[in-house]
């Protein structure tokens, strides 16, 4: 289930026109692939809970580059709509 | 069931938030997506992670999405009429991409619901009440910061520069402001630098 999760936010990154929305599916792809680290954790054979630590890190990843692209974003569409500056 | 009843919306609202006309829609709709997805997280009895990941989703990336989308005019560029001109193509490449799953995944359905998750309690079956069962997040900790801490503290070493870059992109003209230099400013001695003119009161001047 997960996995159409990270299909429809890579579909939507391909497609999407809006700048905005690529970053919202980024963040889609990112969490469902989080989840699939978490759920399959259990499954296979990872000793001392290698992947549930890694997760740990892939949201703080997320965190961090949600930030560092949502500056980015937000500072190109203040020069495009008040180009006077303050 | 109740997976299902908890996954069903999370790949609504994952569509929708790619199909959604109004950017508004399309940044609450993951917020549903979050939710969803920290339900399952607690059906798999992970309770740390389904209570940080609505925190540092919802909370802080959602947050400044929607940020992002009230305070800028977003225009709404998207023609509708010539979504379905792509459908044969891209449904082509999708049933592709859907069908290579498949293979990855080794003909191994997605579970529903684990029985019984060994790494995290150490109970034995008969002396259930006299051992205690670590919760999960004491193993996380327990592993976080004696074998993994080097990589504890990169990942603060990330958010610091991720801090830092987001200060750097915004501050781009606004550091030209003539500021003053406070210690200077202490400096000044008052008895040096302030001339002291009496005015004498016959009005000439002196």
């Amino acid at each position: 289930f997960l996995v159409y999760l990270f299909l429809i936010g890579i579909y939507g990154l391909i497609t999407s026109r809006n700048t905005v929305k690529t970053l919202i599916c980024l963040e889609l792809i990112l969490n469902s692939n989080n989840e699939n680290l978490i759920t399959f954790s259990d499954l296979f054979d990872s000793c001392q809970l290698r992947r549930d630590i890694f997760a740990n890190f892939v949201i703080a990843l997320a965190a961090a580059e949600a930030a560092i692209g949502i500056g980015w974003i937000g500072k190109s569409l203040l020069i495009k709509t008040k180009p006077t500056g303050c | 069931m109740i997976l299902s009843v908890l996954s069903s919306p999370a790949l609504v609202s994952g569509l929708m938030v790619v199909r959604a006309k109004n950017p508004v829609h399309s940044v609450l709709f993951p917020i549903l997506v979050f939710c969803d997805t920290s339900g399952l997280l607690i059906l798999l009895g992970l309770d740390f992670s389904a209570m940080i990941s609505p925190v540092v989703h919802i909370g802080a990336i959602a947050v400044s999405f929607l940020f992002v989308v009230m305070m800028f005019n977003i225009q709404i560029a998207e023609i509708h009429e010539e979504v379905l001109r792509y459908l044969p193509v891209s449904g082509i490449i999708g049933l592709i991409f859907w069908w290579e799953m498949f293979f990855i995944l080794d003909n191994e359905t997605i579970p529903l619901l684990p029985t019984h998750r060994n790494t995290t309690s150490l109970r034995y079956t008969v002396y259930a009440g006299k051992v205690r069962s670590w919760t999960n997040l004491e193993t996380l900790g327990n592993l976080l910061y004696t074998y993994y801490s080097v990589w504890f503290l990169v990942s603060s070493l990330i958010l610091l520069v991720a801090m830092i870059g987001a200060i750097v992109l915004t501050m781009h003209r606004t550091t030209k402001v003539k500021r003053q230099d406070v210690f200077r400013r202490n400096a000044l001695d008052s008895r040096r630098n302030i001339m002291n003119r009496t005015i004498s009161p016959f009005g000439h001047g002196h």
